[in-house]
């Protein structure tokens, strides 16, 4: 799942503004595979351990130090929640899960995406941050991604 | 041809996926010195159990399913073993088989549907 600006985007409770992107992967951490005296092809394979993985692209102002400095570390583990308005419809939905952030990437894309800040002279940079996050199924046996709609 | 491994004509794994292997024949071999004679070398001390091992995954819809799967392999497994017949999943008949040992070779595993690997062996003792 892809979502490009997603709206009321917050964790831990606290917005986090500028969000530009947020993917949901999902795959296959074990696999439970099986092969017979029958012949050489695969004859059973289930998914028994899944990981949902969140990526969340943040949009920052390098001048605001407030958001370079933020209490979401790896390990810290909260609420998720944010809108996503899928496929165009109408209503969008609420997405929440209980994640787990996993790492924090922030990136000074190179010299051409600077932006002169009007007035001043001297150049604003923009920088991306991405925070991957794992989410947390309360049972495990349910979907970690709870969506509800709008 | 890939059916079922039965035991005394029953599905004892279910529909189990499964490898056979044969265990290894021949004689046993003890050295001279730990029998107590002088010199080197070693002496024939009897042949081998013929062996069957099968290696798989029990495969259910439901834990309880699984559960009562593994209640039905384990009563199977009697003390002193019963000698009944062995037909593999290749159709192969072993008369006068044995079961020995069920091992699970890990937790459950939960996907689309219950499972667990396992390994079970059978023998044919002799008298």
């Amino acid at each position: 799942m892809l979502l490009f600006h997603p709206k009321s985007v917050d964790f831990a409770e606290s917005p986090l503004p500028g969000v530009r992107s947020i993917t949901i992967d999902r795959k296959a951490d074990v696999l439970a595979e099986e092969w017979s005296d029958a012949g050489p092809h695969q004859v059973f394979c289930d998914a028994t351990r899944l990981r949902t993985v969140v990526r969340i692209v943040q949009q920052l102002d390098v001048g605001d130090a407030a958001n370079l400095i933020t209490a979401i570390v790896p390990g810290v583990q909260e609420q998720l929640r944010f809108q996503a308005n899928i496929n165009n419809a109408s209503r969008g939905c609420a997405v929440s899960m209980l994640a787990c952030v996993v790492s924090v990437i922030t990136e000074l894309p190179p010299a051409p995406s600077s932006l002169p800040v009007p007035g001043t002279g001297s150049v604003s940079r923009i920088a991306m941050r991405t925070i991957t996050f794992f989410a947390v199924s309360t049972s495990g046996f349910g979907d970690p991604v709870q969506t509800a709609p709008l | 041809m890939n059916t079922m491994i039965t035991f005394n004509s029953a599905p004892i794994f279910g529909s189990a996926s499964v490898r056979t292997r044969r265990e290894p024949r021949g004689e046993q071999l003890a050295s001279r010195a730990s029998l107590g004679f002088p010199g080197g070398g070693s002496v024939p001390t009897g042949g081998f159990d013929f062996g069957i091992t099968f290696t798989g995954r029990l495969i259910t819809d439901t834990p309880a399913q699984l559960h009562d799967m593994l209640e039905s392999i384990i009563d199977v497994l009697t003390s002193p073993p019963a000698r009944n017949e062995l037909v593999d999943a290749q159709g192969n008949i072993w008369p006068e088989m044995s079961f020995v040992r069920f091992e699970p070779l890990g937790p459950m595993e939960r996907g689309r549907v219950c499972s667990m690997p396992f390994t079970a062996r059978f023998v044919g003792l002799h008298d």
